[in-house]
């Protein structure tokens, strides 16, 4: 099955699918601007085009200000597009996406269970399913036993957790995650990084991962999509060629560094080398 | 139970005293060297404290102010027909509630006017939550909105009774004026505010419009609607001692008029006192129901 979640612009009729069955998320020639008063739109985002494996997780690098967030609230149906057109492949009866915002963005009036539950009650009227997703979510991102606790009494980091843990609840096709921990102090960072490496595993999620460090996006994902700013365009798709299973002593690693810096380089190329315009 | 919990941990103090002998350089006393905290003065922790407390305190400060008010009117002014006594009120006072019962009427008419215009004015929550969703009804009444907000609501009385009589119905009319904008202006303004964020979350979900506004925009607005009641009653008072003291034949306003026009000060200051009482009553009410629900408050 399959579900268009960005709207083209231009022309409105769905055409052949885009997306091979293997690919969960393809996004074809997406252009994005921005309207400001008085003065030309800003292009923030050009003929983008990008496809993520089922079971993949894929980073999404650049510096800050290239379009990232564009590009991923236009796959989360938050934003229209100018031009091209976004395909995500679902199962039946499942969610496109869900999001994991850049902030906890927690309901405050509502405990950690029943935050994690928001996404599936949106899908569903089941009451016991929807608690037992939401539990199961939250033992997955390690908060058993704080169900019940509000949003300000949990610290940032677990909030954070809250935030994931509402994402996977929906067991949606593909995870978008705008720099999910770029707010936590590095160590916790670190920490909740290894332990995304373990929710992926478990759940052989697909996601696409925005973050401008290089070392996350190395350490997280299977490829690496390098994006070049202003405006923003896909440089080079990276291989990480790590094995799937990774942990923290992975990532002082030869290999690693080498991979790392590989990304670097390619960020620092002037404007204008794009791979794969 | 609680002997056989503390002996095991005697002992282990003694082994880390013994262990610290032999190795003096990583005592866990060292830590312990620190000053204990000093304990916080009586009235430190009264101010921080529980409910009887504050209670207390606030009845401490009220005779307080009954004390410096009483020298001042027996010592220095010396004149009960300009500045009664603290004694001279409560005598009156007493007087007027307990042993005359003859301001019971005009109290419950006051209250009666106050409450039927302020639970009119409560419209303005439902109505301040739909204007708020839409940005063009937003930008409509704004000018009707700033105009009957800031328009000073005794201008209105003349007009009231004409329409409305010298009865319940002016009065109630006005508070309902004085009240019904700002209930209006502040509702719609907090559901205005709140963050993109959240409702993006819900959009993300695919939340029905009717579902992001019940797990969402209400919720929200919560912590918005108990401030905006807070100054309404305020203003509801003000409303209801305008309307009266203009054209009335009963209520508290209207027993102001006669207390001053027949210089029966302390009277005055008993039916004063009245409106204050209520007003921090009532304010400090629906402050304390608005606390509960401060946390919601969306982060920014
Ligand atoms: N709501 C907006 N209105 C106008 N311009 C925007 C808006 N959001 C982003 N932009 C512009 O689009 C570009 C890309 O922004 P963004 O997608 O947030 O980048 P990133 O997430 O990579 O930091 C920036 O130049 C930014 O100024
Ligand atoms: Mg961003």
């Amino acid at each position: 099955m399959r579900s268009t979640a960005g709207r083209s612009g231009v022309a409105e009729e769905a055409g052949p699918p885009i997306a091979a069955d293997s690919e969960v998320v393809a996004l074809d020639g997406v252009s994005i601007s921005y309207a400001h008063r008085g003065k030309p739109d800003v292009e923030a985002v050009r003929d983008f085009s990008l496809r993520v494996n089922r079971g993949e997780v894929m980073s999404l690098v650049g510096p800050s200000g290239c379009g990232k967030t564009s590009l991923l609230r236009a796959i989360a149906g938050l934003r229209t597009l100018t031009s091209g057109r976004i395909e995500i492949r679902t199962a039946a009866g499942q969610a496109p996406f869900a999001v994991v915002f850049q902030q906890p963005s927690l309901l405050p009036w509502r405990t950690a269970i029943q935050n994690a539950a928001y996404g599936i009650e949106c899908m569903t009227k089941d009451r016991k399913l929807t608690r037992s997703r939401a539990a199961g979510a939250l033992a997955m991102v390690g908060l058993a036993g704080y169900e019940n606790y509000y949003p300000n009494q949990l610290s940032g980091g677990m909030q954070q957790r809250v935030n994931l843990a509402r994402a996977l609840a929906v067991q949606p096709a593909v995870l978008l995650l705008d720099e999910p921990f770029s707010s936590l102090d590095a160590q916790l960072r670190e920490r909740m990084q290894t332990e995304f490496l373990g929710v992926i595993e478990e759940t052989n999620a697909t996601a696409l991962f925005v973050t401008h460090q290089v070392d996350e996006a190395v350490y997280l994902s299977d490829r690496v999509a390098v994006m070049s700013s202003e405006p923003g365009m896909l440089r080079s798709v990276l291989t990480v060629d790590l094995p799937k299973r990774r942990d923290a002593r992975d990532r002082r690693g030869g290999d690693f560094m080498e991979l790392c810096d590989a990304v670097a380089a390619t960020l620092a190329r002037p404007a204008g080398s794009e791979d794969l315009a | 139970m609680k002997r056989m919990f503390s002996a095991p941990a005697f002992a282990s103090t003694e082994a880390a005293e013994a262990g610290s002998a032999a190795a003096p350089a990583l005592s866990p006393h060292v830590a312990l060297t620190r000053e204990p905290p000093r304990p916080r003065r009586r009235w430190v922790q009264w101010l921080s404290a529980n409910p009887q407390e504050r209670v207390l305190l606030w009845c401490a400060a009220i005779v307080f102010i009954g004390v410096v008010w009483q020298v001042v009117a027996v010592a220095f002014v010396r004149s009960p027909l300009f500045f009664p006594s603290f004694t001279d009120t409560v005598a009156h006072a007493w007087q007027l509630y307990v042993s005359g019962h003859s301001i019971y009427g005009d109290f419950a008419q006051s209250m009666y006017e106050a409450g039927v215009g302020f639970g009119l004015s409560l419209t303005g929550i439902p109505l301040g939550l739909l204007i708020g969703l839409s940005r063009r009804l937003m930008i409509a009444i704004e000018p009707v909105n700033s105009a009957m907000y800031a328009l000073p609501h005794i201008a209105l009385v003349p007009l009231a009774i004409i329409w409305f009589g010298l009865g319940v119905t002016s009065k109630a009319f006005i508070v309902f004026i004085s009240a019904f904008f700002l209930i209006l202006i502040n509702v719609s303004a907090a559901v205005a505010t709140i963050g993109r964020e959240l409702q993006d979350v819900a959009a993300t979900y695919s939340a029905s419009r009717w579902r992001t506004f019940i797990t969402i925009i209400l919720p929200g607005s919560v912590p918005f609607i108990f401030v905006a009641l807070q100054l309404a009653i305020g203003r509801a008072l003000v409303g209801v001692v305008a309307a009266e003291l203009f054209a009335s034949n009963k209520g508290l306003g209207y027993l102001l008029g006669v207390f001053g026009n027949n210089f029966e000060t302390a009277d005055l200051f008993v039916a004063i006192a009245t409106f204050a009482a209520v007003g921090a009553i009532l304010s400090v009410l629906f402050g304390l129901i608005g606390r509960r629900f401060e946390k919601w408050r969306i982060a920014a």
